[in-house]
Order: structure tokens, then sequence, then C-alpha cells
């Protein structure tokens, strides 16, 4: 009995220590569990952002230098970054980028959001524009800049110079004259008359030689459109000093700059200098809706550079017709800027352009126009999955118009001799070859096992087909499905493109917190591949 | 709920202690990785005792933590101990007894961890992003056990009832706790990183046994007990 007690008992402790060796806690388990924990940026949603791009007006691809943009207007408190952070400005590299809009403010078409936007890169001329968002989720926008605007297409240049004595005085007439524009035979003219005082920024009177320069923006065509300063649906600040949103037309608009020996902006001038606009005879009168004739009014505006947004500065009258048909339009001005002469209107939408697919799934781009009569132009992105188009805040008083559709490098054109006001129209598309929808797997690879983030907020894909000009990329409209590990990181994710030509190679680009991804990737089939992590997000977004 | 169990614990203690059953009971204090402890034992038998009682430790901790990304104030509370209801089974004429019974857990471990700085991304890049600590929030972690009675085993030395009047106890033994759980909240930017409690409580999964050592000194109240 002993023994078998004796037996119970080493039995028993003996089981109770190997019961603990053999459930031993795994330390190691526990020291990795410790030592992979990561702090995750969880990130809010936004709901309404912009996929912008900004794209060389004469290469027609991304402006590769560091694009800065500022945000102005009633609605620019509401931008935000992806981190939902407020933002006055923001960088954009390699020619996209992406802001949103505070998800208190729902826009919608009685309710725009209007956000205008100062843009400047090294080696550019600056630009502004008015973005305009009418719905959430994605609003697509375009920024066109220029190096020089000289040589612009429908622009035309003159200089002249003169000499300046003491106290900054000019003392002979100089006049710089641009050439006709082949298009309309349209002519600018800036004159400075002997006796006027010039002076600088600073203060300082001019001295030396003054050159005068001038670049006359007065034929319609998808160069000078774009190039049009903030944009033809913007702000303008009244006669009265209040600010309103219009749509404008344009006559004609030219830049003016004049330097003295040393390089200096001359900004002021005693007494006045006088610029002269020659327009086109088929500009129509924005008060009358009928063409310009001898005694009409025009308006006239300079463009603030630092408000972003065009100053009325009175009416001035239509003098000739001229021995080209053009009539003459003259006014006097102290300061230098951007001069429009045209008309604004509270603006109308048009009717419902329809568009039939058949089978073009892909995000489709709208240029709409007018081809004469004082021109206006717009670009819309009609995302994949719709088909009609309205276009918002066109100028009532135009008389004609065009809409150009593309998509898969087919065009349709719908053209009236009417004003845009209600108008409808229909196009129809071919149906295209070997064009799918494909899924992507996105995937950061390697070199980014995951991301410190819950979601990539306003994240957007671009492409192109390969070896086309930039300005040819459109964007996808739909948000990826984002995939997270363990710890909740992003890894991945997986999108849908619809539209794409399968054996062809396309040009993706997108970007998160500013870094830019691009790859070329042959379309082979309906199920592809993204890789997100070569040679970007190096940043301390990356989990590693 | 447990605050009745709590109830229902002191009034077993109280019955026990009251108990007339022939033998001297004991009253020990006991010191040890429970903490330090109470203990009330009789004897039911010339080999076999019960005893309740309990251990309980509570311990606060706040502390600036600098780490490479962002500093963060901690603030820690420990609660560690719980009741017992033992049986000890004197299978030789000794001290020597093997225990078992059960362990009604208050352990609770809780912190919270707050950024004290801006935590900055992509700094000194174009790109750089600065969070300010109270947008940054805070994260907060719990671990605990499911089950709150659980098992133990052990052995021990000393027998407060049948020896002399004041005695030396010693006790080695282990809970069977089962695998903790942590559970994690966080509010602001990074209360996302809470969803990585499934992670940590996986870590954890192989901690499942508390292992016991305890020290004390047992007084026998009345007449010692006979061993067998």
């Amino acid at each position: 009995m002993k023994t078998s007690k004796n037996s119970l008992v080493i039995l028993t402790v003996t089981f109770f220590f190997a019961s603990l060796s053999l459930s031993g806690c795994d330390f190691s388990a526990a020291e990795d569990a410790l030592s992979n924990f990561d702090v995750i940026i969880s990130l809010e949603e936004v709901n309404s952002y912009v996929a912008l791009t900004v794209v060389d007006g004469q290469t027609g691809n991304f402006v590769q230098q560091q694009v800065n943009l500022a945000f102005f207007g009633q609605d620019s408190d509401a931008v935000i970054d992806m981190f939902s952070d407020p933002v006055t400005d923001l960088s954009v590299s390699g020619g996209i980028g992406s802001f949103g809009i505070r998800n208190a403010l729902v826009p919608s078409d009685s309710n725009p959001i209007e956000v205008r936007v100062q843009v400047e890169a090294q080696d550019y001329q600056p630009n502004s524009v008015t973005i305009a968002l009418t719905k959430t989720g994605q609003t697509d926008a375009r920024i066109y800049l220029f190096r020089e605007i000289q040589g612009i297409p429908g622009s035309e240049t003159g200089t002249n110079s003169g000499n300046i004595g003491s106290g900054g005085v000019v003392l002979e007439d100089i006049e710089a004259r641009t050439l006709p524009n082949p298009m309309n035979q349209a002519q600018a003219t800036v004159s400075v008359r002997a006796g006027t005082q010039g002076t600088t920024a600073t203060g300082e009177s001019a001295s030396g030689e003054l050159s005068v320069e001038i670049v006359y923006f007065t034929a319609n065509s998808s160069s000078t459109a774009v190039v049009f300063p903030g944009g033809f649906r913007g702000t303008v600040e009244t006669l009265d000093g209040t600010l309103e949103q219009v749509s404008f037309t344009t006559a004609g608009f030219m830049s003016v700059t004049v330097t003295d020996g040393n390089g200096n902006e001359i900004t002021q001038f005693d007494p006045p200098i006088e610029l002269s606009m020659e327009v086109a005879p088929n500009t129509i009168n924005g008060h009358t809706g009928s063409p310009v004739s001898t005694g009409d009014a025009i308006d006239f505006y300079s463009y603030s550079e630092t408000g972003g947004y065009w100053v009325e500065e009175g009416e001035s009258t239509l003098e000739g017709p001229g021995s080209n048909g053009n009539y003459t339009v003259k006014f006097l001005t102290s300061h230098l800027s951007t001069w429009s002469a045209g008309y604004n209107d509270r603006g109308c939408d048009s009717g419902v352009f329809s568009i039939q697919r058949n089978g073009n799934t892909a995000a489709i781009t709208a240029r709409a126009f007018s081809v004469s009569g004082g021109w206006f132009g717009a670009s819309v992105v009609i995302p994949s999955g719709e088909s009609d188009l309205t276009i918002l805040n066109a100028p009532s008083h135009l008389t004609d118009f065009e809409v150009v559709f593309e998509v898969n490098g087919q065009e349709q054109t719908i053209q009236r001799n009417t004003g845009i006001c209600g108008a409808t129209g229909a196009v129809a598309f071919d149906s295209p070859i070997n064009v799918i929808d494909v899924h992507f797997a996105l995937d950061f690879g390697d070199a980014c096992e995951a991301l410190k983030l819950n979601d990539v907020p306003a994240f957007v894909i671009f492409h192109k087909r390969q070896g086309e000009p930039d300005v040819s990329t459109t964007s996808v409209t739909t948000q990826p499905i984002f995939h997270l590990d363990e710890l909740g990181r992003i890894t991945g994710g997986e999108i849908t493109i619809p539209g794409l030509e399968l054996g062809l190679t396309y040009t993706f680009y997108t970007t998160i917190n500013n870094e830019r991804a691009e790859r070329d990737i042959l379309i082979e089939g309906s199920e592809m591949f993204f890789d997100l992590s070569e040679d970007v997000f190096e940043s301390d977004i990356c989990a590693n | 709920m447990e605050v009745n169990m709590r109830r229902k614990i002191l009034l077993l203690l109280l019955s026990l202690v009251f108990t007339t059953t022939g033998y001297a009971q004991s009253v020990s204090i006991r010191v040890g990785t429970l903490g330090p402890g109470l203990h009330f034992s009789i004897p039911v038998s010339s080999s076999l005792s019960l005893r309740a009682g309990g251990s309980y430790f509570a311990y606060s901790h706040s502390a600036a933590i600098e780490d490479e990304d962002v500093n963060v104030d901690f603030q820690g509370d420990l609660d560690w101990g719980g009741a017992t209801l033992l049986a000890d089974w004197y299978p030789f004429r000794s001290g020597f007894r093997l225990t078992g019974g059960a362990f009604y857990n208050l352990i609770k471990v809780t912190g919270t961890g707050v950024p004290t700085e801006p935590y900055y991304l992509n700094e000194g890049q174009s790109n750089e992003k600065i969070f300010q600590p109270e947008r940054l929030g805070s994260l907060s972690a719990k671990l605990t056990y499911g089950s709150k009675i659980n098992p133990y085993a052990g052995i021990g030395f000393g027998d407060g009832a049948r020896g002399a009047r004041v005695s030396f106890l010693f006790e080695l033994g282990a809970i069977y706790v089962g695998s903790p759980e942590i559970e994690m909240q966080g509010t602001g930017m990074i209360a996302g990183s809470a969803s990585q409690d499934e992670v940590l409580t996986e870590g954890l999964e192989s901690f499942q046994w508390l292992p016991v050592v305890s020290v004390g000194l047992a007084i026998r109240i009345g007449k010692a007990s006979e061993r067998r």
C-alpha cells in the first residue's frame, strides 16, 4: 500500500512537471509578436477628390518638374490631402496628383464645389484654373502649363524698345505690335507715349532701355483655349468689388511684359499706356447675342495672378471695322497683367448628350468649345459606366458649339449652330476590337512589404497607350479594394480597369503621398499583375 | 458577477474557520508569485485538509518611453492574484503534500500609451507630414484570461494543523489559466493599430500555465492534529 502510494505521488509529480515542460511557453513567438507590432495610420475615407494631371501644353507630355499648386477661392479651405489634413498648397511630381475635399461638403450640380488653383513650375509660365466638383467620387482635372507662351498656335508676338531718361521717363513713343494672326488677321498693340514714367515693382524708376513684349491670343484653337488664365468658368471681381462665379468668353487676350535695361519688370505707368486689340467680326456680343458691330460695348478684364481671378476693369467701345474686317477695342491701363476683351454671364447647362458606347467601356473624354463668336473651351471625363454628358456652366450667349468625344482612339463629334443652353445630341461609337476589362492584382512586392496605412484615400490610377503623348492619359474612376495583412497594413489590392485593348502595351501611373509609380504593362489577358514595388514608395509610409 | 463570486468565497472562508471538525485549524500568511496572501486550512481527515484563501497584488506604473518614431507616455496597471479553494493531501507522515483545487483569477493587466510629440512622416522631404499628438490619439491594451476559474496543482511542504504551532510553508505549483487574451482599443489616427491585438494574442498563445511559488508561515489554531 505504501509502495503504491509512493508510486502515485511520484507519478503525479512527474506528470505535473512533464505537463508543464511539454506545454512550455514559446517566448520567441511572444517576442516576434511584440517586435512585429507596427503603428498603423488610420485614414478617413475621402468622399470627393480630384484626379489631377499637369501637362506641358506644347509637348503634350506630363510636366516632370515639381509642380506647386496653391488653392484660392471660397471653397479652397475645403481642400485636404489623403490624410484629411487641410492644405493650402500641394506639390505634384511627375505630372500627376490628387487632392480631396472635406467630407462635410457634398458637391452636386446644384451645389458645386469650386476651387481656384494657381499653378507654378520651374521653367514654366504660371497658370491658374478653376476646378469644379459637381459630384462625390472622382473628378478629373487637367492643367496645362507652357514654358513660353510665345509660339503657341493661335497666338502672335510683337516686341519693341525705346530709351528711358532720368526719373524713369520714356524719351520716345514706343509701339509694340503683333504680326497679323494667319487665321483672322487680328493684331494687338501696346503704345507707350514719350513722357510716360515707368516704375518697377519695388518702386524704383525705370532706367536704361524700355523693352515691350506682347503676346496676343486671338484665334480659337485647342492650345489657346487651355492657356486662358483661370479657365472659362471662373471668378470675376466686378466693378463694385464683389467676387462672382461666371462663365467667360473672350474675343482675345494678351500678355504684356515691359522691362527696363536692368531687366526689372515695369509695373506702373504714369500716364497710363494704351492697349489695343483687334476683334474678329464673328465675335458674339454677350449683351445682344448677335455678332459684334461698330459701337458695341465689350468688357475688358485684367487677370489677378495673386487672386487667381479676372478683374473687370470696365468696358470699351468697338471701332471699325478696319480693312482686314476686324474691329478694334482700346483701353488705357497704368498696370500690366494679362488682359482679356470679352464677356461673361452666369452660364447655363447643356441638355443631355447621350453616348452609345457599344462596348467601349473605358472613360470617355469630351472637349466642348465654340467654333466662332467669342470662344471658350471645356474638357470633361465621362467615367466608365456612364453614358451621358451634361456640360455645366457654359456661356449662355454662345451661338454655336462643338463637342468632341474620344475613346479607344475613336472620335465622335456633335456640332450645332445654336447656343449650348439645353442643347442635346447623341453619338455612337463603333464596337471596339479586342477591348476587354482587365482585373489587376496590385502588389507592393518586396521593396515595400506593406504600407503603414489602412486605406489610401484619393488613390488614382491613370493609363495611356504606350507611345502616345501623356495628354491622352485617362484616369480609372473606380477605387481599388485594398488587401490588409494581419497587422492591418496594406499589402496590395485589386482593381478592374475597363476598356483595355488586348495585345497593346499601356503605361500606367499612380501616386501615393505624391510618390509616383509608372509601369508599362502588355495586356495579355483579363487577369494581370501590377507590381507597385520597384523604385517607388521609398518613404516612411513603407512598413519596412 | 465578480463581486458575487468574491462574496461566495468570503462566506466559504468564514464557514471553514468556524466549522468544527475535531481537527486544529490553521491560518497562514504567504508571499509568492501570486503576491501576498492569507489562507485558512482545516483538516477534514488525518491526511486531507481543505484550504481557502487568496492572494492579491496591484501595481501601477507610469513612464515616459522614448522611441525613435515618437515618445510615448505610458500608464500601466496590474491586478494580480485571486482566490483559491484547495485540497491538501499529505500522503506521508510528513509535511509533504500534494495540492489540487480551483483558482479564481483576478488577473488583469492594462496599459495605455499616449504619444507626447508629433509624428513625422517623410521628415525633411518635400512630402513631409506632421501629425500632432492630439491627432495621433492613443492606444490601450488589456490582458485577461478567458476563464476566471482555473485548475491548480502543486506540491508543498509544511502542515500548519499538524505540527508546531508556527510552521514554515513552501509551495510549488502551476495554475492552468489557458491562453491570455489581449484586447486593444485605439483613438485617433493610430486607432487602426489596435487591430493587431489578435496577433499579440496569438504570440502569447503558449503562455497557458501560471507558475506558483510561495513561502509562508502558518499558525495553528487549537490542538495539533495527529498525523496518521
